[in-house]
């Protein structure tokens, strides 16, 4: 609408980035450049996921929000992600929940910086008012925790004392389920909302409960196994 | 590990804060204004803008960057962009809006228009055409989209004076959509190179050629309308040129024969006729001073609009002798009409009207026997200069019929009423469809059509050459000087609609985002506090890391 608006919108996208950011105390870590480099490491898992799907998927003859095979392996697309999130942990040498959080924010901050700046730039700042401009900086907060849990999923998932966890059922299996969970939200909403007709900030609350919920699972196995190993 | 946790820290001791101040400001001067798309782009007419003979008429601007308003929410003070619908707008209530400084947008209802419809539109329309005014005007079809921004702008909570309370007011105020609207067109100036054609063309007749009497046949083929794209002129004057085409094709197949007529007959498509028959003017001048055809002229039948009625109407401006040409020649026409009969409107030409009536009036002040023939009783029925005549109006079939009577009156009339010579002559309907389609399906407006080698002229020009010889094109212009006529460019702009918010709205949304941020911090915080209710559960461990993992989020309505 105004530049005014522009602000509003940037303010809501970063804000909350730079409080976590700073909350979770990295800076003390070194942790800016790491977060650059995990960036980077998104970066190239992008243009990967994007040479996978330009080869095997290369016309888009159905639209996402139906169900279909082959839009379910588009979007298996994703387990990419949960590689390059990996890889990002491997290659940082930090330490306990720095680590953790260093791979999350460096990938939430990337993605914001490649995919929301250019579409408010251009269009929150035009004439033309639109609220999904705002709904996307809301749902990028969401994936901002998101990211952090996968981060958070893929390290349980990578520690072999995962299964030295006392519990009814196979830690291993229920972190598997839930990084499946987390790598196929985005489908299994978009296809519930488009099943359903549901509007687009019902949307982003049922995205930001279902991460909440995800989240609260996962924190409640990372604590004890950080418990386990002595880890803070 | 911590010496790169500096870099960052000294990256801002730097100047790089510095360079920021200077970049950010560049990159917004360099970037586009306006880059985002409309959410709906329109195509709209604008509204005539010419000067004949002095007097200046439509609406000089073209540049619209205003707010929208219905007619209701629009107050006279303001400055606002109008939409309306045509059959739903008033004399008074364009002068008002004129008279401001604001904007206006037609909305032509949809098809068909009822009576009383097409009446409240002619007025309008007539209304504006008369006057004079600095306000862009700009006409738009009716669709689904034009119709729900109207409905959005009847509704608009923007002015709201019935709100019970100030609060009210203030919370409408806030959550109501408004529209902007832009037309960003060119200037509009003073169009150049305008030359309007006349076309002429003649089956010579049996003998001397010099010696014949000549019958000359007259029908103008612009049209005029309140925008010069929507000025379709299928009945004025569509149907009195595709008429003259048919005559010309038909009789070029009598004229072939060998005992052809001992007249000949000259066909004139002449242009201007809606800017007060200049085109006939400017003809008859050329043909004073440079030939005599114009020494032995039997009569001049002038064709207008023949195709909204099956009564037929000779408009004369001195009734003519029964024992003349032309007189002859109204009888035979009476007797072929049937019950109807022909009516003869006898007017005097008002020398002291910037207008002249009809278009035999140019004629009759040269001393030609003329007359008019036109289903429409009087000149001053305004749907001779209107958007509503087009090829949706027009009844083809009416067309067909008036043309047989005339041809089958005016070849008895070549043989001199002989019935015995007289050839049969059928006009079919598929070629009178044919000229019809060549004229009215597009916009004939003067300006639109008045250039040297405009695509409708070829066309009429070669399907004249089909059929008569002598064929040639005279163009009139106007004098650089002292222009007797003038017309301004932009017919057609995008107009864009953008939905926006009052300024208001940014400043209430500033406060939420706050909220929403300080709710955003208090979640942050609150992450670790889950982390050691967690721990207590396991086992007691000193937490010295504050943060844990995942954090933000709310919800968020």
């Amino acid at each position: 609408m105004t530049l005014y608006h522009f602000g509003n919108c940037v303010t809501l996208l970063y804000v909350p980035h730079y409080l976590t950011y700073k909350y979770a105390n990295l800076s003390e870590y070194g942790a800016f450049w790491k977060c650059i480099q995990g960036g980077i490491i998104y970066t190239f898992t992008q243009l990967c996921k994007m040479l996978i799907l330009a080869t095997f998927f290369p016309a888009n003859e159905a639209s996402i929000t139906t169900l279909s095979l082959t839009n379910f392996l588009k979007s298996s697309v994703d387990l990419a992600d949960i590689a390059g999130i990996y890889v990002i942990l491997q290659s940082i040498p930090g330490k306990g929940h720095a680590k953790v959080m260093t791979a999350g924010i460096g990938w939430a901050g990337a993605e914001i910086l490649l995919t929301r700046f250019l579409l408010l730039w251009v269009g929150a700042r035009g004439t033309e008012f639109d609220w999904k401009y705002t709904q996307k900086c809301l749902e990028s907060n969401i994936n901002l925790m998101h990211h952090i849990m996968t981060a958070a999923l893929v390290w349980l998932w990578s520690r072999h004392d995962l299964s030295k966890l006392q519990s009814k059922f196979s830690p291993f299996a229920a972190v598997s389920i839930l990084l499946l969970l987390s790598v196929y939200r985005s489908v299994i909403i978009d296809s519930l909302a488009a099943w359903l007709l549901i509007d687009p900030w019902s949307i982003i609350a049922i995205k930001g409960v279902y991460t909440i919920f995800l989240g609260l699972i996962m924190l409640k196995y990372y604590t004890r196994l950080s418990t386990l190993i002595g880890m803070y | 590990m911590l010496g790169e946790s500096d870099e960052f820290s000294e990256i801002l001791k730097t100047g790089f804060p510095m360079y920021l101040l200077i970049a950010i400001p560049l990159l917004l001067v360099m970037s586009p204004v306006c880059p985002a798309n409309a959410a709906h782009e329109f195509t709209v007419y604008r509204a005539q803008q010419y000067s004949l003979q002095g007097a200046t008429y439509g609406s000089k601007s073209s540049i619209i960057n205003l707010e929208a308003r219905s007619l209701k929410t629009w107050s006279s003070r303001s400055r606002h962009c109008v939409f309306v619908l045509m059959d739903n707008f008033t004399t008074e209530a364009y002068e008002q809006i004129s008279s401001g400084s604001g904007a206006l947008v037609l909305v032509v209802p949809p098809t068909p228009h009822t009576r009383d419809q097409q009446n409240r539109m002619i007025e309008i329309e007539q209304t504006i055409l008369s006057s004079d005014t600095s306000i862009p005007i700009y006409m738009i079809n009716w669709s689904t989209e034009v119709n729900d921004l109207m409905n959005d702008l009847a509704d608009s909570k923007i002015i709201d004076e019935n709100a019970s309370s100030a609060a009210k007011a203030f919370i409408n105020s806030v959550s109501a959509n408004g529209y902007q609207i832009v037309v960003s067109a060119n200037k509009p100036v003073l169009q150049q190179n305008i030359a309007i054609s006349t076309i002429q063309g003649q089956l010579i007749g049996y003998g001397f050629q010099d010696k014949l009497p000549s019958i000359l046949i007259v029908a103008h083929y612009d049209s005029f309308g309140l925008a010069p794209e929507l000025s379709y002129g299928a009945d004025s004057n569509g149907s009195g040129a595709a008429i003259l085409l048919l005559l010309a094709k038909i009789l070029s197949r009598v004229y072939a024969e060998k005992n052809r007529p001992k007249y000949n007959v000259m066909f004139i498509l002449s242009g201007g006729g809606k800017l007060n028959y200049l085109g006939s003017k400017n003809w008859i001048e050329q043909q004073m001073e440079k030939s005599n055809t114009l020494q032995d002229v039997s009569f001049v039948l002038c064709l207008d609009s023949l195709g909204s009625d099956k009564n037929i109407f000779a408009h004369v401006s001195k009734p003519p002798k029964d024992d003349s040409k032309m007189g002859n020649f109204m009888n035979e026409l009476n007797n072929n009409l049937g019950e109807n009969g022909l009516k003869i409107i006898h007017k005097k030409i008002n020398l002291g009207s910037d207008t002249l009536a009809w278009e035999h009036e140019r004629y009759s002040i040269r001393r030609l026997p003329a007359f008019t023939l036109s289903s429409l009783k009087s000149h001053k029925n305004s749907s001779r200069r209107s958007i509503l005549d087009t090829s949706e109006t027009l009844d083809s079939k009416i067309v067909y019929r008036n043309a047989q009577i005339i041809l089958k009156s005016l070849v008895a009339h070549l043989y001199d009423y002989n019935t015995s010579e007289t050839p049969k002559v059928n006009v079919d309907f598929e070629s009178l469809r044919s000229s019809l389609d060549l004229l009215v399906l597009q916009p004939r407006s003067t300006q639109m059509i008045a250039q040297k080698n405009h695509p409708l002229v070829d066309n009429l020009f070669s399907l004249m050459s089909k059929y008569l010889k002598d064929v040639n094109v005279s163009h009139l212009t106007a004098d650089k000087v002292d222009p007797q006529f003038s017309f301004y460019t932009v017919t057609k702009a995008t107009l864009q609609v953008y939905s926006v918010k009052p300024a208001v709205f940014d400043l209430i949304l500033t406060l939420a985002i706050a909220v929403y941020l300080t709710m955003v911090y208090f979640f942050i915080q609150f992450v670790p506090i889950v982390y050691d209710l967690y721990i207590g559960t396991s086992k007691p461990e000193p937490v010295v890391s504050l943060p844990k993992k995942n954090n933000r989020k709310e919800k968020q309505r």
